[in-house]
């Protein structure tokens, strides 16, 4: 009998059948029996449910540092509610909506909707009031248009001393804007591997601002200038998603639309010149453009390269105003109509990602972006401050490219330690400026600590030195720079950092943190301009879980910022220095969770205080200026008590107390700078209460 | 060659029918009733209830990609047949896969459960973004359990992000800064915490255009740019807070003397003895400079060469 051919057979037999046993041992998790898988513990939410919480409020006072971004404006009684609903059923269809402070001026609203899986809509709406200026007052009328006129007893006078009708024509202006913004969005899965992407942003914005401006150094008003802006946002996107590739086409839109394009107002000074008209040009129509690609790729299961690109255009066309008010240059004509204004804007990103081997990764980054302003170059023969013509003046469209170039590495083993180490290089070039290029060569490393879960530590140190091509001073006609003047983002810098953060669990129901960062410039080779600048920061944060749901934290902040500045009067002058430092202290603490089956509380205060101290020293050892403080303290109680499975009460007390002192406005009113008629603002200082009782409902 | 031994083949199919089986027992690692094994322990009221996931995207039925659809918990938890064994003699072996910060299941993991299904547009730059980089979960940030992700309320979302970032929370409390402390806007507005190509994990590729989506007024180009403006916000401006107003860094004259000394009134020093001088305090008090150069962000007026008009 011939045996070989038979162990031959053999041989291949056992090797198929090894191979298959691997094969379905590498498949066996994919290949689950879940006919059994019932699912009958699932408690899935079918139909609709929601709470809804209505009842009302009571403020105790009024104020508009209050009512900034909070829409509480007055004192009185206010009505609030708030709620979410939902839809879900089995064919996966669902609808979600949530809302907050419907009965204030900060109304929130966001609904979403669709089939989970193959499309989704989107709606929002939301409001923020913003007030600047409290205590303010303005002589003029027609304030909330573009055309500000006198009272027709004004009388004028070269000084705010001497303007007599003033204290009986002053009225009380809030600076207020308001922003109303509408959303709207939609997305669909096309294909298993294509989806579309749109949403769609229209935003309102309406209120007073204060404008500032008047004729040379000789005087000046401020006054409140309009805002009427709307702006549409258009974001698209085609995505692809593959085991291997990941894809996003984007196309992008921003439009602004003012309503006015300038506003002109009635000198209240005794008018130099012919200048008892004037006018300033308000922002102007504009639109932006940009089609983008993002692509994620994965060759390998260790390689990973991401990329990105985009093409954008930024265009404004506005019609020029005339040059001036003053009739005595109504001949002269701008040599255009209107700006032509056009600038592209292109980048170009990649990064890749590669996992070295188990414990070491290595990423590099590559990112390009150029501002290329390709708006026309005329002269003009600008009025300054409606007075006195300059001669031909060219616009300057500035241009920059800005490249960086970056590589990581990363460790990360089975032990408590793991680093990280990078370089990155940043060059930057400008047109018109009075530098042409900028280098920076940033380093850094960064060593992680975390032993048992008990103790996280992290320590980052970086390092970065920039350096520029020669400094050239560029200056406007007639207003020439002092030689030794150093713009502080084209100067040569130094820069330090350290951040330091300790993360603490001694046991499973306290933690701990502790953060440090520190940052130092450093502008060695300026002589005038800003010198010196550091600030550095300490975070201290503790939480306590009392028990299951019920839990404690406390928080302690303190931030410092300095910096260092020279000037000098002229070329030949000794400089004089000034020293600016800004320190915040905040802290608080807080309860939250629930107290019992039905009871949930939450108590929250907190503290923020700032001083800002300037000093300017001429060489005379003159004393600084006056502090400006600022103090918050905030104190909010919640109670939710929940009677019954559908209702339930909530109460909730807050109080809220604010004082501030500004040296650069306090007690000056409408007329304490003699050439400068003001809108009279204060340093805000409020004490308020505000109470609310919400009858909620579960449905 | 060796004649083959005749009980080769007999010894040969038993290792082969042990082999199989162990392949078979692999497959099994899952559990038997799928998440009827999981919700008896993990019911509602209990401490570690899983519940609230019925109210999510998760739970769907209907979505071919959603855990759901597919096997249940054990999508995301990975077999759990040796942790429902355990559980039922006291012993105390967790799921395979266990999320959040202090969890044993290496982050690499954790996150890549997460982005077998999420890695679309918003994450397709996770791998080398900081995030990514300072080993965070998904898990850190996410809550997958509950029925709103706490992430996606502008309010909740601030205290995940101020857990790491902590001086931002002091920075929401100061005299002037974005309507962060009340919830009208969230870091997630203008910060993109999954990608990481543009600078400061911004959702657009530069500062300028990231402020431009809600300050489209300040885009331009203008007629007369100050260069500062056009370059970069954050020269002048402080986005998270400040006790100056509009967000800057410092107050004029200061501000502006930084960069300006033609000789006159920018160069001067502005002493705390000059407030009463009736020229001086002109350019101290008020707005400062803003007094008459109130387009410093650039103007589109003819005359408006010194930002004045």
């Amino acid at each position: 009998m011939n045996r070989q051919p038979a162990n031959a057979t053999s041989i291949a037999t056992l090797a198929a059948l090894l191979l298959s046993v691997q094969t379905l041992a590498d498949e066996a998790p994919v290949s689950v029996d879940t006919r059994d898988w019932l699912c009958a513990f699932c408690t899935y939410a079918e139909g609709w449910f929601g709470t809804l919480g209505i009842g009302p409020g009571y403020a105790s006072d009024s104020s508009l540092k209050f009512a900034d971004y909070r829409g509480i404006k007055e004192k009185g009684v206010f009505f609030s509610l708030d709620g979410d609903a939902h839809y879900l059923d089995e064919t996966g269809r669902y609808f979600d909506l949530y809302s907050s402070n419907l009965g204030l001026d900060s109304r929130q609203l966001e609904m979403r909707g669709g089939r989970q899986g193959r499309f989704e809509i989107r709606l929002a709406y939301r409001e923020i009031p913003k007030y600047r200026g409290y205590g303010t007052q303005t002589q003029v009328q027609g304030f909330g248009s573009d055309r500000l006129v006198l009272p027709g007893n004004w009388v004028r006078a070269p000084t705010t001393s001497g303007m007599s009708a003033l204290d009986d024509s002053l009225r009380p202006v809030a600076l207020e804007i308001k922003r109303k913004i509408f959303e709207a969005g939609l997305s669909f899965r096309m294909s298993g591997k294509w989806r579309y992407v749109a949403d769609f942003q229209h935003t309102e914005k309406n209120g007073t601002r204060a404008f500032g401006a008047g004729v040379f150094t000789i005087q000046a008003s401020h006054f409140p200038a309009p805002v009427d802006f709307s702006t549409n946002r258009i974001d698209m996107g085609l995505e692809y998603s593959s085991k291997r590739a990941r894809l996003r086409f984007g196309f992008r839109s921003l439009n602004f639309n003012n309503r006015y394009n300038s506003v002109s107002w009635e000198n209240p000074f005794t008018p130099v010149g012919n200048t008892a008209l004037l006018r300033a040009a308000l922002e102007p129509d504009s639109e932006f453009y940009q089609f983008s690609f993002t692509g994620n790729f994965r060759p390998t299961a260790r390689l990973r390269l991401s990329a990105q690109a985009s093409l954008g255009r930024f265009t404004q066309d506005q019609t020029f105003v005339p040059y001036s008010s003053n009739p005595d240059f109504d001949g002269l004509q701008p040599p255009r109509t209107s700006l032509n204004g056009k600038l592209d804007t292109n980048s170009l990103s990649a990064r890749l990602t590669a996992g070295l081997s188990q414990n070491l990764s290595l990423q590099v980054n590559m990112k390009y972006d150029d501002r290329d302003n390709r708006t026309p170059v005329d002269s003009y023969t600008p009025v300054i401050t409606d007075l006195v013509q300059r001669p031909g003046t060219l616009n300057r469209p500035y241009s920059f490219t800005r490249g960086q170039y970056s590589a990581e590495f990363s460790y990360r083993a089975n032990s408590p330690f793991s680093f990280n180490a990078g370089a990155k290089q940043k060059n930057y070039r400008r047109t018109l400026q009075s530098v042409r290029e900028t280098r920076e060569s940033v380093w850094w490393g960064e060593v992680s600590v975390d032993q048992w879960s008990a103790a996280q530590l992290r320590l980052r140190l970086e390092t970065s030195s920039r350096n520029i091509s020669p400094y050239k001073q560029v200056s406007d006609p007639g207003l020439q720079e002092n030689i030794l003047m150093r713009k502080f983002h084209l100067a040569d810098r130094d820069r330090d950092r350290v951040l330091i953060d300790l993360d603490l669990f001694p046991g499973d129901r306290l933690s701990a943190g502790i953060s440090y960062f520190f940052t130092e410039d450093k502008y060695k080779q300026s002589i005038l301009g800003l010198m010196k600048s550091n600030e550095n920061n300490l975070s201290l944060d503790l939480g306590f879980a009392v028990r299951a749901n019920l839990s404690l934290h406390a928080f302690f902040n303190l931030d410092n910022y300095k910096s260092d500045i020279s000037g000098a009067q002229s070329d030949f002058m000794t400089p004089w220095t000034a020293r600016t430092k800004d320190r915040f202290t905040t802290w608080g603490f807080g309860l939250g969770g629930k107290l019992s089956d039905r009871l949930d509380i939450s108590i929250d205060y907190v503290s923020s205080k700032s001083r800002g101290r300037i000093s300017t020293d001429s060489g005379a050892g003159e004393p600084p200026f006056p502090d400006l403080t600022s103090h918050l303290r905030n104190a909010n109680i919640r109670l939710t008590y929940q009677a019954s499975r559908k209702w339930g009460l909530t109460l909730q007390a807050e109080h809220e107390n604010y004082d501030s002192s500004d040296w650069q406005i306090d007690g000056l009113g409408n007329d304490g700078i003699s050439a400068i008629l003001t809108l009279g603002p204060v340093s805000p200082q409020y004490s308020v209460t505000v109470l609310r009782i919400l009858a909620n409902y579960k449905f | 060659m060796t004649d083959i031994h005749p009980g080769f083949f007999h010894r040969l199919i038993v290792v082969t029918v042990l082999l199989m089986a162990a392949a078979t027992l692999e497959a099994q690692d899952y559990s038997s009733q799928g998440a009827d094994s999981c919700l008896p322990c993990h019911f509602t009221g209990q401490p570690k209830s899983a519940t609230e996931i019925f109210f999510t995207k998760h739970a769907s039925r209907t979505d071919p990609k959603a855990p759901f659809s597919r096997l249940q918990c054990e999508t995301c938890h990975g077999p759990g047949q040796d942790h429902v064994f355990a559980q039922q003699r006291s012993l105390n072996v967790p799921p395979v896969n266990v999320f959040g910060r202090n969890s044993k299941t290496p982050v690499e993991t954790q996150n890549q459960i997460c982005l077998n299904c999420h890695e679309t547009a918003g994450r397709l730059a996770w791998f080398g973004s900081r995030h990514q980089v300072e080993n965070l979960s998904c898990a850190s940030c996410h809550q997958v359990h509950r029925p709103r992700d706490r992430i996606l309320d502008s309010l909740e979302q601030q205290k995940v992000c101020f857990e790491c970032h902590p001086k931002r929370r002091s920075d929401t409390l100061k005299a002037s800064s974005h309507p962060l402390r009340l919830g009208n806007m969230s870091c997630s507005d203008c910060h993109d915490p999954h990608d990481g190509n543009n600078d400061f994990l911004l959702q657009e590729l530069t500062v300028n255009e990231t402020c431009y989506t809600c300050h489209a007024e300040k885009q331009g180009p203008y007629l007369w740019e100050h260069a500062p403006a056009s370059d970069n916000c954050s020269l002048c401006h402080r986005p998270h807070g400040s006790n100056h107003p509009s967000l800057l860094k410092k107050r004029p004259p200061l501000l502006c003397q930084q960069c300006h000394s033609p000789a006159g009134h920018p160069s001067t020093a502005y002493t705390s003895e000059l407030t009463e001088n009736n020229f001086s305090n002109r350019f101290m008090l008020g707005r400062a400079c803003l007094n008459c150069h109130s387009q410093v962000h650039g103007s589109n007026h003819p005359s408006g060469a010194t930002l004045h008009r």
